[in-house]
């Protein structure tokens, strides 16, 4: 079929190829008579999407087959009598259908091993792959998107599940983003054709040739890779921008240099890009060379806006900048105004300071005047000491001679207390001979006294003695008078004796 | 001209957002401490923006108290280009009114600061607080609806025993990425760990085409925050005693 022509390009992500990953993204065209068809699908990256390499492949494999089945069973009038939506809705289960179909052949024929990344992956995470008897994780391992565009004569349409964008370039030279985007898909976040809705997050989009007033006349669906590389605000007018330049490349470098060109471009993208994988894959048609021109004008509008864009960023960094001096300078301002405040602190405190030295400087002086006249008064004072030391030096010399006389007083008496003395020492040994002589004649008295006191002793005990033998003289009586009258007891009875009467 | 030529690649960006409670209760040495050490950090942020050839690092910052407002009302300003202005503390805790602030600006309107963003990097939110918030629980809900929120790296630093540890799990989505801090030197090894390292994950491409990149970002960001607890805490100096 003639004019449209398709192509596709990929490249490993320039962190894939850091991290020694392989490239999850695979691409898909396709030209014969009929029909023309472009497919991008890009494999998840995280490492319970472990074979969603091939999950892309094969996703591009049966979504070819499907649209070129669909294509030749479909009447176009069917197509378009149908809007072609509801059949659209067909062709994605079916697309799902095949898919599952191909990914349970690989699994058979290559069951999960510990070799796989699965040897990544905790083993909580490991035990859902290996044991999953409902083969719900079978087909996330191969968790992809998928973005398919085909065009006919008589109708065109798309399909798309997960991100990447598919960006057409219409025949008045308007752009659009015609499938409608799936707010599911934020940042990284992304839906699947491994997703249990799959069916349902199907995304399509189609046109009929004989009732729409526009038809495209480019086609383009890339990866995320291609998206991530601009930002998310307005991102349909960056890749504008990048497929106007491809499609004029088409139009004015000819088909093959394009494609060879685009293989660099890709590479640039994802090095100085997002660094994914990054594929784009499209319809080209034959550009009306008023559309060339109308292209180039905005091309080269779009280069003066963006020159102006980054002039205004300078400008925007500029202003930044001077703002920034100004605030240092207000800073530096409000350090001076401290400083200048500080200053005037310290010259208050030395005026103050100056202030308190003249009183001290005052007091100083009086202090100086007061003690001068301390000094005079003192300097007289030590006149009049001198004096009395004149004086005292008189009195000592009289005192000296009285002092002499006193001291030859002294020896005389001196001497009178030794001959004192001498006679003192004779009559103290007139005293202890004395004192010897008492001594011998106490002892003397002494023993005088010792034998009155045995003499008396003896006395007394010869007296107890005598009292003893009178006693026992008695008892030897009375002992005699009993005998005696108890004798005469019994002589005469009546006529009692009486001792001593 | 090639085609190559022809295709201009802009800079990718990644915004640090800086969510700072300046009320009152943070008087004193917690804002001192805030003020000097983002000063310190600034310069290695733009060391690592400029040896980072996967994207630009600009700053935006919200300080709340009685109200939120931007110091950056403009958007966010290259971080080469940024210089700190001392924040000072006085008012309430005006949590509530910083997440609507925020959630307004993570966006792509026109007065959004989301419009230089690319898919393949999230904005890293860091939120610094020390009390608790009245009201806040609608307003938080709606910003936990905000997708460029979700996909952030959110990190929150508790200082001292007042912060409500609880509410700042709820902003980040999970205590491992609260942090409490007890004392000036560990709130500035924070603040300097948390800007560099959660600016670093973010600005990097990884786990490019994954749907759970952003989620990743975070994890990522979660066992390298968790290391960093570890090593500090055995790290402390005898005379880093609680402080508050």
């Amino acid at each position: 079929m003639k004019p449209y022509r398709s192509f596709s390009c990929g490249t490993q992500g320039a962190k894939h190829i850091k991290e020694n990953l392989v490239c999850q993204d695979a691409v898909l065209h396709f030209d014969d008579e009929r029909m023309s068809v472009a497919i991008v699908a890009d494999g998840h990256g995280s490492p319970q999407y472990f074979r969603s390499d091939k999950g892309s492949r094969f996703a591009t494999e049966v979504a070819l087959e499907g649209i070129k089945g669909f294509i030749a069973q479909t009447n176009p009038e069917k197509f378009i009598n149908d809007g072609g939506e509801k059949l659209l809705g067909w062709l994605a289960k079916n697309i799902i259908a095949a898919w599952y179909a191909k990914v349970d052949d690989d699994e058979k024929v290559n069951p999960f091993t510990d070799d796989e990344k699965l040897n990544s992956l905790e083993d909580k995470e490991k035990s859902k792959y290996l044991n999953d008897p409902d083969r719900q994780h079978l087909y996330r391992a191969y968790g992809t998107t998928l973005i398919a565009v085909a065009i006919t004569d008589d109708y065109w349409f798309g399909l798309h599940i997960g991100d990447g964008k598919c960006i057409v370039l219409f025949d008045d030279g308007s752009w659009g983003l015609p499938i409608p985007w799936d707010d599911k898909c934020f940042l990284n976040s992304t839906t699947s054709l491994c997703d249990d809705d799959a069916i349902a997050r199907f995304r399509s989009w189609c046109g009929i040739a004989s009732k729409d007033k526009r038809k495209p006349i480019a086609m383009f669906v890339g990866s995320d890779g291609v998206d991530d590389t601009y930002p998310v605000h307005e991102n349909e007018k960056h890749l504008e921008r990048l497929y106007r330049s491809i499609v004029l490349s088409f139009a004015k470098e000819g088909y093959e240099s394009t494609l060879t060109a685009m293989d660099t471009l890709i590479q640039k993208l994802t090095a100085q890009g997002s660094g994914d994988d990054v594929s784009i894959a499209g319809i080209i048609g034959d550009i009306a060379p008023s559309l060339v021109a109308e292209l180039s004008v905005r091309d080269e509008a779009d280069k003066v806006v963006i020159k102006a864009m980054e002039e205004q960023k300078k400008a925007v960094a500029k202003l930044q900048e001077a703002n920034n001096a100004v605030t240092k300078a207000v800073e530096k301002q409000q350090k001076a105004m401290t400083t200048i405040q500080e200053a005037r602190m310290d010259i208050e405190r030395y005026k103050n300071d100056q202030k308190q030295a003249g009183d001290v400087l005052r007091d100083l002086n009086r202090s100086i005047e007061k003690t001068k006249k301390e000094q005079k008064r003192a300097h007289d004072r030590l006149q009049d000491a001198e004096r009395g030391v004149s004086k005292a030096m008189n009195e000592r010399q009289k005192a000296l001679g009285l002092f002499q006389d006193a001291n030859n007083i002294a020896q005389q008496a001196e001497e009178r207390q030794k001959a004192t003395a001498a006679k003192l020492e004779d009559v103290k040994k007139g005293i202890d001979k004395a004192t010897e002589e008492q001594r011998a004649a106490f002892d003397s008295l002494q023993d005088v006294d010792m034998a009155v006191a045995q003499t008396k002793a003896g006395q007394k005990e010869a007296s107890a003695r005598l009292q003893e033998a009178d006693r026992a003289v008695t008892k030897a009586i009375e002992e005699q008078q009993k005998v005696l009258a108890k004798r005469y007891d019994g002589a005469d009875s009546c006529a009692p004796w009486k001792v001593g009467g | 001209m090639s085609l190559t030529d022809n295709v201009p690649i802009p800079r990718k960006t990644m915004v640090l957002f800086f969510m700072i409670d300046t009320s009152w209760s943070m008087r004193g040495a917690k804002i001192d401490a805030v003020n000097s050490t983002i000063k310190e950090v600034i310069p290695e942020l733009e060391n690592l923006s400029d040896a980072n050839a996967d994207a630009q690092i600009k700053i935006a910052t919200l300080a709340f108290s009685t109200g939120a407002r931007w110091l950056t009302p403009r958007g966010p300003i290259a971080v080469e280009n940024y210089v700190w202005k001392d924040l000072t503390a006085q008012g309430l805790t005006d949590f509530g009114d910083a997440c609507v602030e925020l959630n307004q600006k993570l966006s792509t309107s026109v007065t959004g600061f989301m419009r230089e963003a690319t898919g393949s990097f999230a904005p890293a939110i860091f939120l610094l607080s020390d009390g608790r918030p009245g009201s806040y629980k609608k307003k938080l809900g709606e910003l936990r609806k905000n997708d460029w929120f979700r996909k952030a790296i959110k990190v929150a630093v508790a200082i001292g025993n007042d912060a409500d540890c609880s509410i700042l799990a709820e902003f980040t989505g999970t205590g491992e990425t609260v942090v409490t801090v007890h004392n000036v030197a560990m709130l500035k090894k924070m603040i300097k760990f948390v800007s560099v390292r959660a600016s670093e994950v973010a600005s990097k491409n990884a786990n490019v085409g994954s749907p759970e990149g952003g989620d990743s970002k975070q994890a990522a960001f979660i066992d390298e925050l968790n290391n960093f607890k570890v090593e500090a805490a055995a790290s402390a100096d005898a005379g880093e005693d609680d402080e508050w």
